[in-house]
């Protein structure tokens, strides 16, 4: 598949997630969805470990609007569609219901709105993106765990961060 | 020297609007900005405000659900009554009528118990212009006990004032962040946005609290405390620093008459003497650093300890360092009476009437308990919550999207808050409200109606001190910038550092907690969680659910109980139940949850099960 050159993609920096559920909450805001239909949460991994030496973390998940997508040839009706930038999305219009994507989904991703029906999944804010705005998630994430960049920004932001900690670390050695 | 560039954000909506109404987010303490599209009167979409000094255009779950929030069907819409609290709830359609009916019995109770039988406390939620008007209100009436939720009592309040406190921007240029008994990603989440920055420079996090909490996942190291020893911690690190010559020498502090308090150290705060000291050495060997504190520390007796270890660490008179303590940055205000001492739980017991706005009792007191609780109880608030249980009036608040007025942030920001909608026709602003009762009285002239009249007095009132004398309002009633208190924050830094004010030792500490027993053998920890103490229905309206209570999964598999099944809690005055929600965040001693039994030691059980058997098991496993 060809990518147009201004592709941009949503970056996720696990390590910067607090689990605060502002993705989830401006995502609902922009898709008009009940609190059961959350397209992007944060999963608590933990806490792990004994006694009070304990992790936890966050992993935010949402779609990873695959290259070949298996939900979008697995959709009876047509509903599930993969836009030219890459975005895969449903159209409410035609999705019945069936959750056939969900299945074929080796993520389980898609999942029903029991408010409407119909699936409800991330479709990259697509119409906010039309108009040269931000996910709703990226923008309103308090850590900049979630990034909306072109794919080398993103790559760079998180090399930035990840030697931001190492020299920090290396300072505190020699301290 | 490493730069990083951010990411270019482009904010904006593409919903229709009519109306794109800058404004603050009151949700919490913290006060971001937020910007809200509105459409018909109706909130369509809200972000961040990008230009915000505090949230740089980000937003959490609870700011971004305020409209949500708004329309919610459980929002009390309704004016109610009942004779006593063990009857059900009548609806009252007039508004003059419950006034009246208000306005008697209070008058009543002045004819007979005087005065300062009148109590009220002030939530943080219900916004400024509530305090302000109780404020008025209470000086009309001539009572001085007037409480509110954001004003720890006179000795924290002038702590705060001579010891000049850290802001949210700085977490990222200090050497230490040690957050004690709080857990600010949770209480305020924006202020993630601050730890996680600190973080990325390498500035070394520790989490001393009860229970492992979101907050202290993002910790490079968590202390186990026993739940409300954080005072006592520090007194304890102060006490080892001094007596070990680290800072200087502190004579009433290593003299105690009781036993040493890190002598103490493992039975009192649950912590070895050894890994106190360790902390200790740590906490020295930092050149500056900055102690977060939540609700529950400062509202303790001894929280004065925490800018004193400040202090003698050497930490107040460098940069962004100091003590930040959180849910407060409201500033005594010149002109009017003190702040009272929070009154204690017997205090409290003999007022005639109570007027509580928000869930202020239940989170400041969460030992009471509400089978014996004596005071008449008007609730002002826009939720029901547990208060609500104990009350025999309910009139439905106003939220502050719906009135317009000042705000003051943890951060000591000034800021103005917009009305973005109307309020449901029955709701009243704080400052109607005092209003409405004011009027029954003959003192209307005290309550105008215009927002100038009332901007005018709340300039007045920050005009008469020269800590606030900068702040304009009517600048930021025109769009205008937050304004921090002092105005001159760095003047006013160096003035209290070159010794204006010196520090005095807290008089008080918390008794030490009871060890639990082996007939209670678990440790109570009521958790503060986004919206106060958890949120019920009208106890009329509809049957209690049972609450989750946080259960250690081993516990629970030695006593034979699963995830979500229901648990009897007993403790010596009485029993109740909740549903177990099994969690590693809580040890294997420990139970918490978002409301009180009014008890610290507590047994739980499997509904049905032995309570004698489950004691026998729990000495036998050592808890």
């Amino acid at each position: 598949m060809n990518f147009p050159r201004r592709r941009r993609i949503l970056a996720i920096q696990a390590a910067d997630c607090l689990g605060c559920g502002s993705c989830t909450a401006a995502c609902q805001q922009e898709h008009d969805l009940p609190a059961a239909a959350r397209p992007i949460r944060p999963l608590a991994l933990g806490p792990w470990g004994e006694g009070d030496n304990l992790t936890l973390n966050f992993q935010p998940v949402v779609c990873c609007h695959c290259d070949r997508p298996a939900c979008v040839p697995a959709c009876p009706t047509g509903a599930m569609q993969q836009q030219e930038n890459g975005i895969v999305f449903s159209d409410p219009a035609l999705c019945i219901g069936c959750q056939t994507c969900a299945v074929a989904c080796p993520f389980g991703v898609p999942h029903l709105n029991p408010a409407t029906g119909k699936i409800a999944k991330c479709d990259g804010c697509r119409e906010r993106l039309a108009q040269g705005l931000w996910p709703a998630c990226a923008l309103a994430c308090p850590t900049d765990a979630l990034m909306f960049a072109p794919p080398w920004r993103a790559v760079a932001e998180t090399r930035g961060r990840e030697a931001l900690r190492i020299a920090a670390a290396l300072e505190e050695q020699r301290e | 020297m490493l730069t990083s560039y951010p990411l270019p954000r482009r904010a904006g909506t593409k919903r229709s609007y009519d109306q794109a109404i800058p404004t603050v987010c009151q949700e919490c303490p913290l006060h971001c900005g937020l910007l809200a599209y509105v459409r018909d009167g109706l909130i369509v979409e809200v972000q961040g405000v990008e230009e915000h000094p505090v949230s740089q255009g980000r937003l959490c779950a609870r700011g971004l659900a305020c409209g949500y929030r708004a329309r919610q069907p459980e929002r009390l819409r309704d004016y109610r009554y009942r004779p006593a609290i063990n009857q059900p709830w009548q609806k009252v359609n007039d508004r003059q009528q419950l006034f009246d009916l208000l306005s008697q019995r209070l008058q009543r109770l002045r004819e007979q118990q005087g005065a300062a039988a009148l109590g009220i406390m002030c939530g943080a939620g219900s916004g400024l212009d509530f305090y302000l008007g109780a404020l008025r209100f209470a000086s009309l009436w001539g009572t001085p006990k007037v409480y509110q939720e954001r004003l720890p009592g006179p000795a924290l309040g002038n702590l705060l004032l001579t010891n000049p406190t850290a802001a949210s921007h700085d977490w990222p240029q200090t050497q230490a962040l040690v957050i004690v008994e709080a857990d600010p990603v949770r209480s305020e989440p924006l202020l993630g946005r601050w730890l996680v920055a600190a973080r990325r420079r390498g500035v070394p996090v520790l989490v001393a609290d009860a229970c492992f909490t979101a907050t202290a996942a993002q910790a490079d190291e968590f202390l186990r405390l026993r739940p409300g020893t954080g005072n006592r911690f520090g007194r304890a690190l102060l006490q080892y620093l001094s007596s070990a010559g680290t800072v200087q020498r502190i004579p009433e502090v290593e003299t105690e008459t009781a036993a040493p308090v890190n002598a103490q150290a493992p039975g009192v705060l649950g912590i070895s003497a050894a890994e106190l000291s360790r902390i200790a050495a740590w906490l020295a060997a930092r050149p500056s650093g900055i102690f977060v504190l939540g609700a529950r520390v400062l509202r303790q007796p001894g929280a004065q300890i925490w800018p004193q270890l400040a202090a003698a660490l050497g930490w107040l008179t460098q940069a962004a360092a100091g003590w930040y303590p959180l849910a407060t940055g409201l500033p005594p205000l010149a002109g009017l009476p003190e702040p009272a001492p929070w009154p204690t739980t017997s205090e409290l017991q003999d007022l005639g009437a109570l007027i509580v706005s928000d869930h202020a009792l239940l989170s400041l007191y969460p030992e009471i308990d509400p089978r014996t609780f004596k005071p008449w109880l008007i609730h002002y608030g826009a939720f029901a919550d547990v208060t609500v249980n104990l009350a025999q009036v309910s009139l439905p608040a106003a939220l502050w999207l719906e009135k317009e007025g000042p705000s003051c942030s943890n951060d000591r920001l000034w800021q103005w808050g917009r009305q973005l909608v109307p309020p449901p026709p029955a709701c009243l602003s704080g400052w109607d409200f005092w209003r409405e009762l004011a009027t029954r009285f003959g003192w209307q002239d005290h309550f105008p109606t215009a927002v100038q009249k009332q901007e005018e007095y709340w300039q007045q009132l920050l005009r008469a001190a020269p800590y606030t004398s900068g702040v304009d309002l009517a600048t930021l009633r025109a769009g205008g910038p937050p304004q921090s208190w002092p105005s001159d924050f760095k003047s006013f830094r160096e003035a209290i550092i070159a010794g204006t004010a010196a520090l005095a030792l807290p008089q008080e500490f918390p008794k030490p907690p009871e060890l639990a027993s082996p007939e209670y053998p678990f440790l109570w920890l009521t958790l503060e969680t986004a919206g106060g103490p958890e949120s019920e229905q009208l106890a009329s309206d509809r049957p209690e659910a049972p609450p989750w209570i946080q259960l250690h999964p081993q516990t629970a598999a030695a006593l034979g109980i699963q995830h979500g099944e229901l648990v009897e809690i007993i403790w010596a005055a009485g029993r109740s139940c909740g549903r177990a929600g099994l969690s590693r965040m809580v040890p294997e001693w420990l139970v918490a949850a978002p409301w009180s039994p009014g008890a610290r030691e507590v047994l739980v059980c499997k509904a049905g099960q032995d309570p004698e058997m489950v004691r026998r098991l729990m000495q036998e496993l050592g808890v």
